[in-house]
C-alpha cells in the first residue's frame, strides 16, 4: 500500500501541471464549502454569543401580558393577584442547579410622555428606573466604574441614592463629573453615588448595522436605586421581575424555564404571567434566514465537486490508456487484477485527497480574508475539515473506480503489444 | 517436467470464420533444458509463447506448467504461476522508464509481498549476477540496449522461477550485445536454469541446446539434425575458439 502511495505521488509529480488542473475542480469545490461553512459557523457563533452573552449568561424572566412586557407601575391598572416574589420561591430558585445567581427587581419604564417623573436641570428624562437588590450587579455582570456601589445601609436606611448606567451618564453629564449630582424623581431629590458599566467580556460585538439593531438597542439609559427606596415614588408591594445567571451558556434555557415555573406559582392573575426569554427561538429565527442562502451555496459547491470528480475520472481514463503497456507488463510479471486496480484507485484517491487538503487550506485562507475585509467572525470547525477531507477521498474512490476496473481488465497480450 | 504441452490448438475468430494459428502442438521441456523455438514471422511462435506464458489460453489441448494444469486455473492462480514459476524476457525490454534498474528488478518481489529490505537485497543480487551492480540506481534511459536487456533478465530471475521465457531477446540489440546476452543465458543455464527462447534468427537459435522449428502453426521437434543448424553450430564453435 505504501508502495502504491509512493507510486501515486511519483505519478502526480511527473505530471505536475496536469495534476494541478485535474485537482482544481476538487480544490474549488472543497474550498467553497469550507469558506461557506466557516463563515456561517462564525456568524452563528457570534449570534449565539451576542444573544446569550448580553449579561453574562443572564436570562430575564419578565412579567408579560398577552405577549408584551407588562409595565408594572404603568398607568392606573389594578395589580390584581400579583405580589412580590416570596422568600419561599426565592429559595426554590436558589436551589435550581443551573442557576448561579438570581436577582429580583422592580422596573419602571419612564417614557418620553411621562411628565415630572424623572427630572434633571428642569427637563424630563426618559429612562428605565429600577429598584434593585444586593445581587443585581453581580447577576448582570456589571461593575461600578465611578463612585461606589450600594451598601447595606442604603437598603436598610432606605437612602435616596442612585447609580446610573454609562448611557444615562453620557446623556446627562457628558464629560462632567456625575457622582454627587442630584436627580429629581417624583419631586424628591436623589443623589448619584455611582456609575456602572457592563463588564467587557459580555458586550455584544457589533460590526454590521443589523448587529447594531439586534443588540445595541438593548442598552438604554438606566437608573438604579435600592429596592426599599423604590417604594417611595411608586408604592409598596409591587410585583417583581427576575433575572437569573446560569452557570454555563448551554444551561441558560433550562435555568430560565425552571425559574419561570417557580415564579409562576406565586401569580394569582389570569392575564399576567412570567415568561423567560427564549434564546433558542431567537437564534433559530436568525439562523433560518441564513440557511436558505447557505444551502444554495453548498449546492453550487457540490456541483463544482461533481465536475471536479468527473475531471478526475477523465484524467484517470487517459492515464490508463497511456500506461497500457505498463499495465500489460505488470500483469505479465504476475500482478493480480486487485493489485492493478488498487494502484489506480490509490492514484485517484491521492489526487483528490491532495486536492481536498489544498481546498481546505484555500477555504481557510479565503474565509479568513473575507472575515478580515468585512469584519465578520470566522470559525473553522473540526467537523468541517474532516468532512472536507473524507469527502474528497470519497470523490477519488467513486470517480476512480471505473478507470481502475478498466485498467485491471486489460488483456496483457493486447496491452504489451501496444507501444 | 516443466512444460508439458499436449495437442495445443489456438484459433482466432476472424469475421464468421476462424484462423488456426497453432495446430496440435506437443512440446515437453525438462528441468535444466535450454530450448529454442525458431520460426519465421507469422508462424505462430508468439502465440505459442503467450500460451506458454499463461497470458493466453489455448482453444483446445492441455498445458501443464511444473505439474499444474493451466487450463483449470483462475485468473489469480495464473498470476501466481507467472509470478513464481516464470520469468519473462521481452524483445523490447519492457522496463518502467521512471524507475531505477533496482526498482525495476524489485517489481515482481513486491507482487510476491517480499519485505522491503529483503527485496532490495535480492534485486541487488540479481543485478550483480547479470553484471550490473554498478548501475543499480540508473534509470533505463541512461542504460545501453544490452544493459537494459540484462536488467530485464535480472528481473526475470529475481524470483527464482522454474523457467525463463525469452521472446526474441536479442531482436533489438547489436551483435556484440546480443552475444553477451547469449553468454549470460549460457551461464544461467549452466547453473541449472531452464530457458525457452523464441527467435527467428538461426544464429541465435544455434546457442540453445535443443531447437524446435515452428512453421504455419506446426511444431517440428526434430530440428536437431537440420544440416543448416549443424553448420551454424560449427561456425559458432570456431568463432568462439578464435576469440
Amino acid at each position: 500500500m505504501s508502495e502504491n502511495i509512493r507510486l501515486a505521488f511519483q505519478g502526480i509529480w511527473s505530471h505536475k501541471l496536469r495534476s494541478i488542473l485535474t485537482m482544481l475542480g476538487v480544490i474549488i469545490g472543497i474550498a467553497s464549502i469550507m469558506t461557506i461553512v466557516s463563515l456561517i459557523e462564525g456568524t452563528n457563533q457570534r449570534l449565539a454569543e451576542n444573544l446569550r452573552g448580553r449579561g453574562n449568561n443572564v436570562v430575564y424572566i419578565s412579567l408579560k401580558s398577552s405577549g408584551s412586557e407588562y409595565n408594572v407601575t404603568g398607568g392606573y391598572e389594578k395589580l390584581d393577584g400579583l405580589y412580590p416574589v416570596s422568600d419561599e420561591i426565592k429559595e426554590r430558585i436558589k436551589n435550581i442547579s443551573e442557576v448561579k445567581y438570581a436577582t429580583y427587581f422592580l422596573k419602571y419604564n419612564v417614557s418620553e410622555y411621562d411628565q415630572k417623573t424623572v427630572r434633571y436641570n428642569d427637563k424630563d428624562i426618559p429612562c428605565d428606573l429600577l429598584g434593585i437588590d444586593e445581587n443585581y450587579f453581580l447577576t448582570m455582570g456589571s461593575i461600578v466604574t465611578e463612585g461606589r456601589a450600594f451598601q447595606s445601609t442604603d437598603f436598610s436606611k432606605i437612602k435616596k441614592v442612585l447609580i446610573i448606567n454609562q448611557v444615562a451618564r453620557e446623556n446627562l453629564f457628558g464629560k462632567e463629573e456625575a457622582v454627587g449630582q442630584e436627580i429629581e424623581i417624583k419631586g424628591e431629590i436623589y443623589t448619584i453615588v455611582g456609575v456602572c458599566e457592563r463588564s467587557d467580556a459580555f458586550k455584544p460585538k457589533i460590526s454590521t448595522y443589523s448587529d447594531y439593531v439586534n443588540y445595541m438597542t438593548q442598552d438604554g439609559p438606566e437608573m438604579y436605586m435600592p429596592k426599599s427606596t423604590f417604594a417611595f415614588p411608586f408604592g409598596f408591594d409591587l410585583p417583581e421581575t427576575c433575572a437569573v445567571r446560569a452557570a454555563e451558556s448551554e444551561k441558560m434555557q433550562s435555568a430560565g424555564v425552571k425559574a419561570q415555573r417557580a415564579l409562576q406559582t406565586g401569580v394569582r392573575s389570569e392575564r399576567i404571567y412570567y415568561e423567560a426569554e427564549d434564546f433558542s427561538a431567537a437564534i433559530r429565527q436568525q439562523q433560518e434566514q441564513q440557511e436558505g442562502m447557505s444551502n444554495m451555496l453548498i449546492m453550487v459547491a457540490s456541483i463544482a465537486l461533481l465536475v471536479g470528480g468527473i475531471g478526475v475520472m477523465n484524467i484517470m481514463l487517459v492515464s490508463v490508456t497511456e500506461r497500457t503497456p505498463e499495465i500489460g507488463l505488470k500483469k505479465a510479471l504476475g500482478a493480480k487484477k486487485k493489485v492493478i486496480m488498487l494502484q489506480f484507485l490509490t492514484e485517484s484517491v491521492v489526487l483528490t485527497t491532495l486536492g481536498g487538503i489544498l481546498g481546505i487550506l484555500a477555504g481557510i485562507a479565503i474565509a479568513s480574508i473575507l472575515a478580515y475585509i468585512s469584519d465578520m467572525d470566522v470559525v473553522f470547525p473540526l467537523w468541517a475539515i474532516l468532512v472536507g477531507f473524507f469527502f474528497s477521498m470519497a470523490v477519488g474512490v467513486v470517480f476512480g473506480a471505473m478507470p481502475a476496473v478498466q485498467a485491471a481488465k486489460l488483456d496483457p497480450i493486447e496491452a504489451l503489444r501496444r507501444e | 517436467m516443466i512444460i508439458d504441452c499436449r495437442k495445443i490448438c489456438r484459433s482466432f475468430p476472424i469475421g464468421d470464420s476462424s484462423v488456426q494459428i497453432l495446430k496440435n502442438v506437443d512440446l515437453q521441456v525438462e528441468e535444466g533444458e535450454y530450448v529454442a523455438i525458431m520460426g519465421p514471422s507469422g508462424s505462430g511462435k508468439s502465440t505459442l509463447m503467450n500460451i506458454l506464458g499463461c497470458l493466453d489460453t489455448p482453444t483446445s489441448g492441455e498445458l501443464f506448467l511444473d505439474g499444474v494444469n493451466v487450463g483449470k486455473c483462475t485468473d489469480d492462480e495464473l498470476s501466481d504461476l507467472r509470478l513464481y514459476k516464470l520469468g519473462f524476457v521481452f524483445q523490447n525490454y519492457q522496463l518502467l522508464a521512471r524507475q531505477t534498474a533496482l526498482e525495476n528488478v524489485e517489481l515482481p518481489l513486491t507482487y510476491a509481498k517480499v519485505p522491503r529490505d529483503e527485496r532490495r537485497e535480492r534485486a541487488f543480487e540479481a543485478l550483480k549476477k547479470v553484471g550490473l551492480e554498478d548501475r543499480v540506481n540508473h534509470e533505463p534511459s541512461r542504460l545501453s540496449g544490452g544493459q537494459k536487456q540484462r536488467v530485464a533478465i535480472a528481473r526475470a530471475i529475481v524470483n527464482n522461477p522454474k523457467l525463463i521465457l525469452a521472446d526474441e531477446p536479442t531482436g533489438a540489440l547489436d551483435s556484440t550485445s546480443g552475444r553477451q546476452i547469449m553468454e549470460l543465458f549460457h551461464s544461467l543455464n549452466d547453473e541449472g536454469m531452464s530457458i525457452l527462447m523464441i527467435t527467428h534468427d538461426i544464429d541465435i537459435a544455434a546457442h540453445a541446446k535443443r531447437i524446435a522449428i515452428i512453421r504455419d502453426g506446426v511444431l517440428n521437434l526434430d530440428a536437431e539434425n537440420d544440416p543448416m543448424i549443424i553448420a551454424k553450430r560449427k561456425e559458432r564453435e570456431i568463432g568462439v575458439n578464435q576469440v
